[in-house]
């Protein structure tokens, strides 16, 4: 299966499964959970089940496209399913059939695994799914996002897609993966993972990445101090890169990071605390939409 | 009557090392429940896989056994009028219990204090009522009282569980017990192995429920599961012309993962073997949880050998694919080991100036200069003869490794690099093994350093941690020891106790505190505590885990009896003095020993005068002087032996002064008339004890 067609069928089957298909969201990440239609959508009791395909960035794990499996860009499946069905494991391995992973033919394990993102201020119980050994997902149930507990919990399954995709393809470098046709995943992307290496690791500027933290920062404060749960959370998304930029470029000292990742939680805090100040004053409007159905 | 019940929680994969735990506590409740509730259990089996924790019993009492109380009201005075009338308080007592005068028993009870009267009482029999009623909450309560680690939330669900539950299979006899737990409600039915096995299982009796399970591909009893394990796991080593290479944690972990264990070996490109081979081994079973395969000559083979939890259609396929990832994993530790090598140790040591240690601590770098130089106090306490420069390197370079790539990315195999890497220089063999052994003893239990090198130096690292983190108040409290100070204070003592040193920690400790004050001063760390309230603090922490590590397999009354009259200045003496009292203390002469000398204490403690020479001259019986004979034959022999270690001949020098003991005691009296005579009494008593305070303190046992 190629690159495109493993996206399409994931697509293809959670749609089935009565998930909305989002699309990405337009700001640099580094993790398909600071989507804001997982990060926010977890909160509060509005239901809601989403998939969507996130492109990440992580700077740190940037290597010049040298290095065969750690790429600085990449991407993630995620699905998001609130609350959690009961049979989401069964989903799950269903999602893997439909990939042409069959679990009668593969040694498919869960192994614990808590999930924990501090700058989120959000943890989880799950486990990363092994298949013959291969982390292929990580599979989460929130218990808190943004320091706020989580009820009802939402389920969520991040794909390694370049992973799953070596694995389908048999081969062992991501550039090596077919995309589609003979195009190859390094057609698609290896220039600008050369580009965007050199500008992690080598030439961005670490004095206006720090003035551009102080000032995402302050905007986020100030936007969210105003209600304004989106435009602030954005801010924290550009904060939370700037921060990664800054790792990269080996300028933050193993003590001044905690006190960044501190930096961020605060503000993802606020942004948690907004946003479902804001839909607690609509109403929540999803949960009356599900309770006409009824 | 009784009637057997099934039942057997099943839920999403637990975590595979809170099994064990989780399955014990859920017997124990359950037993100890139905105990207080007068429900008769016999025949109880638990069983626990990743999916499931099970309970069968085969007899349930139907019944709850009857309970006869007394109740107990008013006193007599109270309840009958001087002509025997009953008063209305006494009719209201019995009828609030339903009874008639017929029933009443009068009983002596003491209601306040050192005062007893008699009362009126009825004796009332409660009938005990269906087991089938009160079970079902017994199991709920019993379910809801397992402590996990981290309990989760689901769904819409209020309940706490380790993961999510999706059925329970409750019968009692015939018929299914009703209960409910975390939202789901007792049925009838369980499920098999979840990709090979996952329709619905009918159990009817406790004896079928194993058998049932493995048709249905789930080896539920944890034994039978370990057993298939480790016979697949060799099977599949023998495969590949190899044996396997037994890990009893890593046997118990994988265990709790697999409900159907299926080995199967795989392999690598021989190339690799080039790699320390404790990084292939953290590789393949921190990492992936493979077991490792050696030759006949115990070498380490290019193959490893993983447990599917499945019977896959073809276990080439599995094979395949685990041997992707580890290739992975190892030409990333082979990049790594050739990266690293390009650089010496003390490049690598330079670059911990940049490493911090812990804040207001200083660098890394700061610890390895604190440490090599007590390094030096340590070496100089150490008896026999020591290579202090091979000491001073040793410590020089054990943290050098931590900043290389492959413990960064590997960090199971800190001070294992620094040895290969330190070989691969050419620093010489036993400051490369002392590199390595200076993180030994690695887990509880695990051996000591062996070599002088990793032992001094190991034992410096070990207090200067503990100093560092007491100086900055992180001292452990209760389950709380993030930096494992507790096994770093029983490190230091494991070490020496098997070197057989008789060091005074005293004077280490306070080396200890002036390097680190040293550091402070440097970063202008605030300082807390002065420098002997700090030295106290951490001699009586040491010696609390002293304590704690002993009470293992000695009686505490032991310990303490050693504990009192020795500072922690000798530990093999400590350690050998109460291994031998333990030893003996269960002697046919050893409670009459004590017996005597107890007696020899309390009166010298309770005399309190000084004690002066014995003077022979004053003795007025002939046991007094057949007692200063025997002290005198004794003494020196006691005090060699001790010396010497021979715990066992000491204690028997002192066993031969029982009887002359016991001769003066029935001869004289001490505390007599005469001022001079009893002085005298006393200072050959005190002579006696001042002996067995030599070895412990004989009024704590």
């Amino acid at each position: 299966m190629n690159f495109q067609d493993l996206v399409l069928t994931l697509q293809r089957y959670w749609a089935s499964q009565g998930c909305i298909i989002q699309q990405p969201y337009d700001i640099e990440k580094g993790a398909g959970t600071f989507n804001p239609a997982t990060f926010f959508r977890a909160l509060g009791p509005e239901p809601y089940s989403v998939a969507f395909i996130e492109p990440c960035r992580r700077p740190v794990d940037a290597r010049y496209g040298e290095n065969p499996n750690r790429w600085g860009a990449y991407y993630q499946f995620q699905v998001i399913l609130k609350p959690s069905p009961k049979d989401v494991l069964d989903l799950y391995f269903g999602s893997l059939r439909a990939i042409g992973i069959d679990p009668l033919a593969h040694d498919i394990r869960l192994v614990e695994d808590n999930w924990e993102a501090p700058s989120q201020g959000a943890w989880g119980c799950g486990w990363e799914v092994w298949a013959d050994g291969m982390e292929v997902t990580q599979f989460t149930y929130f218990q808190q996002v943004g320091g706020i507990p989580c009820n009802p919990v939402t389920a969520e399954i991040t794909y390694g897609l370049e992973r799953i995709a070596m694995y389908m393809q048999n081969v062992d470098r991501i550039h090596d993966l077919v995309w589609v046709r003979d195009i190859k995943y390094s057609d698609v992307h290896l220039q600008a993972e050369v580009e965007q290496s050199k500008y992690y690791l080598d030439e961005a500027s670490v004095e206006l990445q720090y003035k551009l933290f102080e000032m995402y920062e302050a905007e986020a404060r100030r936007l969210l101090e105003m209600g304004l749960a989106f435009p602030g959370y954005d801010h924290v998304l550009k904060c939370s890169h700037a921060f990664n930029i800054l790792q990269a470029r080996g300028a933050i000292s193993v003590t001044d990071r905690q006190s960044y990742i501190n930096r961020v939680r605060a503000l993802s805090r606020m942004a948690a605390d907004c946003y479902l100040k804001e839909r607690e004053a609509m109403g929540f409007p999803l949960l009356k939409k599900e309770n006409k159905e009824d | 009557m009784t009637q057997p019940l099934i039942f057997e929680l099943g839920c999403e994969d637990l975590p595979a090392l809170q099994i064990g735990m989780a399955i014990d506590s859920l017997r124990r409740e359950v037993e100890t429940r139905c105990r207080e509730a007068r429900i008769a259990l016999t025949g109880v089996r638990a069983y626990a896989s990743p999916r499931r924790l099970t309970i069968l019993v085969d007899d349930v009492a139907e019944r709850q056994s009857d309970l006869e109380t007394l109740k107990v009201g008013p006193a007599v005075s109270s309840a009958r009028t001087p002509d025997g009338q009953l008063t209305p308080a006494a009719l209201g007592f019995l009828k609030g219990l339903g009874a008639d005068a017929s029933q009443i028993e009068e009983v002596e009870q003491e209601r306040k204090k050192g005062k007893s009267a008699m009362y009126i009482a009825v004796r009332v029999c409660e009938k005990g009522a269906e087991s089938r009623t009160l079970l079902g909450q017994i199991l709920e309560d019993s379910l809801a009282a397992i402590h996990w680690g981290k309990p989760m939330r689901w769904s819409d669900e209020p309940t706490l569980f380790a993961r999510p539950v999706h059925w329970i299979l409750c019968r009692l006899g015939n018929d299914v017990l009703p209960m409910t737990f975390a939202g789901v409600r007792s049925g009838s039915l369980t499920y098999g192995h979840r990709f090979m096995s996952p329709g619905e299982i009918h159990v009817t009796t406790p004896s079928e429920y194993v058998d049932k399970l493995r048709e249905a591909h789930v080896l539920v009893d944890t034994d039978e599961r370990r057993a298939r394990v480790l016979e697949e796991a060799r099977k599949a080593a023998e495969s590949v012309g190899g044996h396997l290479v037994d890990n009893d944690e890593l046997l118990e972990e994988v265990v709790q993962i697999l409900e159907w264990p299926v080995g199967i070996a795989g392999s690598f490109d021989p190339e690799f073997l080039k790699i320390p081979h404790e990084v292939i081994i953290t590789s393949m079973v921190t990492n992936q949880r493979y077991f490792s395969v050696v030759d006949a000559h115990g070498d380490l083979m290019p193959n490893f050998v993983t447990l599917s939890n499945t019977e896959v259609y073809d276990r080439s396929v599995v094979a395949r694919g685990n041997e992707r990832v580890l290739v992975a994993r190892l030409k990333d530790a082979e990049f790594f080991f050739a990266e690293d090598r390009r650089h010496t140790l003390e490049y690598y040591n330079e670059k911990l100036t940049h490493m911090r240690y812990i804040e207001g601590m200083g660098s890394t770098y700061d610890k390895v200069v604190r440490v090599e130089a007590l390094s030096q106090t340590v070496a100089e306490l150490w008896h026999g003869t020591v290579d202090r420069e091979a000491v001073r390197l040793t410590a020089h370079y054990c943290k050098a490794d931590l900043a290389t790539s492959m413990v960064y990315e590997f960090p199971e195999v800190e001070g294992m690099m620094g040895d290969n890497y330190g070989r691969l220089e050419g620093l010489p063999e036993d400051v490369c093994l002392g590199i390595r052994e200076t993180y030994s003893p690695r887990q509880a239990g695990a051996p000591v350093a062996q070599s002088l090198t990793g032992a001094i130096a190991g034992i410096a690292d070990k207090i200067d941690t503990i100093t560092a983190l007491f100086a900055l108040g992180r001292i452990p409290t209760g389950a709380a020891d993030p930096f494992a100070l507790r096994r770093c204070a029983v490190g230091i003592m494991r070490t020496l106790a098997e070197h057989h040193q008789a060091m005074d920690l005293e004077p280490v400790v306070r080396a200890a505190i002036a390097g680190v004050r040293e550091t402070e001063r440097r970063l202008q760390t605030p300082v807390t505590t002065d420098d002997d309230a700090l030295c106290r603090q951490i001699l009586d922490f040491m010696q609390t885990r002293l304590r704690f590590m002993l009470s293992e397999s000695h009686a505490v009354e032991v310990i303490d009896s050693v504990l009192a009259v020795s500072p922690l200045a000798d530990i093999p003496s400590i350690i050998g003095r109460v291994e031998t009292l333990t030893r003996h203390r269960n002697g046919a002469l050893f409670a009459s020993l004590v017996t005597t000398f107890k007696r020899v204490a309390n009166i010298v403690r309770q005399a309190g005068a000084d004690v002066l020479a014995i003077r022979p001259d004053l003795f007025e019986d002939p046991a007094e002087r057949a007692f200063d004979d025997s002290i005198r034959a004794v003494s020196q022999q006691y005090r060699t032996d001790l010396a010497a270690g021979r715990y066992d001949e000491a204690l028997s020098g002192l066993e031969t002064l029982r009887a002359p003991a016991d001769a003066f005691f029935e001869a004289v009296l001490v505390n007599c008339e005469n001022d001079a005579v009893r002085l005298n009494r006393l200072a050959l008593l005190s002579s006696v004890e001042s002996l067995f305070e030599a070895f412990c303190d004989v009024r704590k046992l």
